[in-house]
């Protein structure tokens, strides 16, 4: 999925518009407008754990 | 046989009916007779049920009252009647998950608590409504208190239905605060048993890591006694704990003067009128002798419902993938959008959640190591209006957790609605748990009820 790697630098409006793109390929652009509660949630959600600082040999999941 | 007792039968708890059943003061075909009047009385305005199974919970009742003619007893629910939201699989009846494709769905065996229910000797009514596949969808139950607002969810059904005195125990399920909530919104007990605790199996999945199972009653010593019996190890559960059996009798006596933990930052983000009724909460459990410190989480709150949310909905996604692909129109609109989107989260931020799932478990352990347990207000409001089924973001870290909580009704507002407090424990302390729940209920002493009329 372009664009929506794990990078603390992005922004919430980065992570958005990634999910946006990807939901687009794949449910089509007509799906958008009842997905974009779901986007907005799941992106700040995405995004916010992309900001925890988790080194290689911490925590298994 | 004696006389009746003095109380009428569908205010018994389950404990109180087994004991009459037990002694044969009453019978249990009388007891489920008077249900199904109430049922039939209620159900209308209140729309709690899917199916109600009166012919075969008037069979089951009449071999109940047959086996204690001969000395047989089953179990601690012998003659008890209960019902299980309608994700639980009941042999001979249809497991719909709110789901209309699902109609005409009858399972062909009852899932592990259904059976172990049955197996206590309690009686099945009938199947409660839940929201579509446990998910956040508003269902068309009414609240019992007032029918212009939501008797939460998923398990709208069961919650409204032990208000309703229509049962004493309901089955329930738990992904994010679908057993709590609706105890809250409803004035009853709901408990949350550790992740594992009890069976899974037979259950329509919502979210594999996050899906628990438990009770919905009207006293803590009633959930003490449905987990006796539905707690216990499932080798067909892949993650079903192997030491889960639990002893009621663990949680016979209340903690006289527990150590709480007052988590300050779910007080905070909680509606006025919710956090008043919990400062008064506080100050009686302190004058009854309990010790409450103030306790602050080490992570944001919103970590806890990030990691919970990319939790739940990835596995949503992969849960429903296939029926999404195939017939996404009968869906509604909430589970579709969340198991739609579920299915665009990129594998690093669902494994990264895992991980920050596991050290929110670790840090949150550290700080439950001094308390008995945690206090909190259940929901951050009380019910709100139908179109929704409340706010879960203070049930579901405990889910995240796996930790068991339980909600007990505490006082009722001004607008008529129950309050509800919370309390979690630590993983696999659920005698701790319902000890400091007894003393909590004994020191509220909450007898509110829903209206008769504004249930019918």
């Amino acid at each position: 999925m372009a664009g929506l790697r794990c990078d603390p630098s992005q922004t919430t409006d980065d992570v958005l518009q990634a999910l946006e793109r990807a939901a687009d390929a794949a449910w089509g652009a007509s799906a958008l407008s009842d997905l974009r509660g779901s986007l907005k949630a799941t992106a700040r959600a995405i995004w916010l754990i992309s900001q925890e600082s988790l080194a290689p040999g911490e925590t298994e999941p | 046989m004696s006389p009746a007792p003095k109380r009428a039968l569908h205010d018994l708890t389950a404990t109180e009916a087994a004991a009459l059943v037990r002694d044969r003061e009453i019978s249990s075909l009388a007891l489920v007779e008077a249900l199904l009047d109430r049922i039939a009385r209620f159900e209308p305005g209140l729309r709690s049920f899917v199916t109600v199974d009166e012919e075969g919970a008037r069979a089951a009742a009449r071999a109940a009252d047959a086996e204690l003619a001969r000395g047989q007893g089953r179990g601690p629910l012998h003659g008890v009647p209960f019902a299980a939201k309608d994700i639980y699989d009941a042999e001979g009846l249809p497991t719909t998950a709110g789901y209309p494709p699902l109609a005409n769905n009858v399972a062909k065996a009852d899932s592990f608590a259904v059976a172990r229910m049955k197996a206590a000797g309690a009686v099945l009514v009938g199947k409660t409504v839940t929201t579509q596949f446990a998910s956040g969808d508003p269902s068309p139950t009414r609240n019992p208190w007032r029918a212009d607002r939501t008797p939460g969810g998923s398990s709208s059904g069961s919650g409204a239905a032990v208000a309703a005195r229509l049962v004493p125990i309901a089955l329930g399920t738990q992904t994010g605060g679908s057993i709590l909530r609706p105890a809250a919104y409803n004035g009853v007990v709901g408990l949350k048993p550790t992740y594992g605790r009890i069976s899974r199996r037979g259950v329509v999945p919502l979210s594999w890591t996050l899906d628990h199972t438990g009770p919905i009653v009207r006293t803590v010593e009633d959930a003490a006694l449905a987990l006796g019996v539905l707690a216990g190890h499932d080798p067909l559960d892949p993650r079903s704990l192997q030491e889960s059996s639990f002893d009621p009798g663990l949680a016979s006596q209340p903690l006289p003067r527990p150590r709480l933990g007052l988590l300050v930052d779910f007080v905070e983000r909680a509606d006025a009128d919710v956090r008043a009724h919990l400062d008064q909460v506080v100050a009686r459990l302190s004058e009854a002798g309990a010790a409450i410190s103030e306790i602050r989480l080490r992570s944001s709150f919103d970590l806890y419902a990030a990691a919970h949310r990319l939790t739940l909905q990835t596995e949503a996604g992969a849960v429903h993938a296939a029926w999404i692909a195939r017939d996404r129109e009968q869906y509604s609109p909430r589970i579709k959008s969340d198991a739609m989107v579920g299915q665009l989260v990129p594998s690093w931020a669902y494994l990264q959640a895992q991980r920050v799932r596991r050290r929110l478990a670790a840090e949150t352990s550290e700080l439950a190591s001094a308390v008995d347990a945690f206090l909190l207000p259940t929901a951050s409001n009380v019910a709100p209006g139908p179109e929704t089924t409340g706010d879960p973001s203070f049930q579901s870290p405990w889910s995240l957790l796996g930790w068991p909580s339980i909600s007990l009704p505490s006082g009722v507002s001004a607008d008529g609605l129950p309050f509800a407090v919370q309390l979690v424990a630590r993983r696999l302390d659920e005698a701790t748990l319902l000890r400091v729940a007894l003393r909590v209920e004994k020191v509220m002493a909450f007898t509110g009820r829903p209206p008769e009329q504004a249930a019918g």
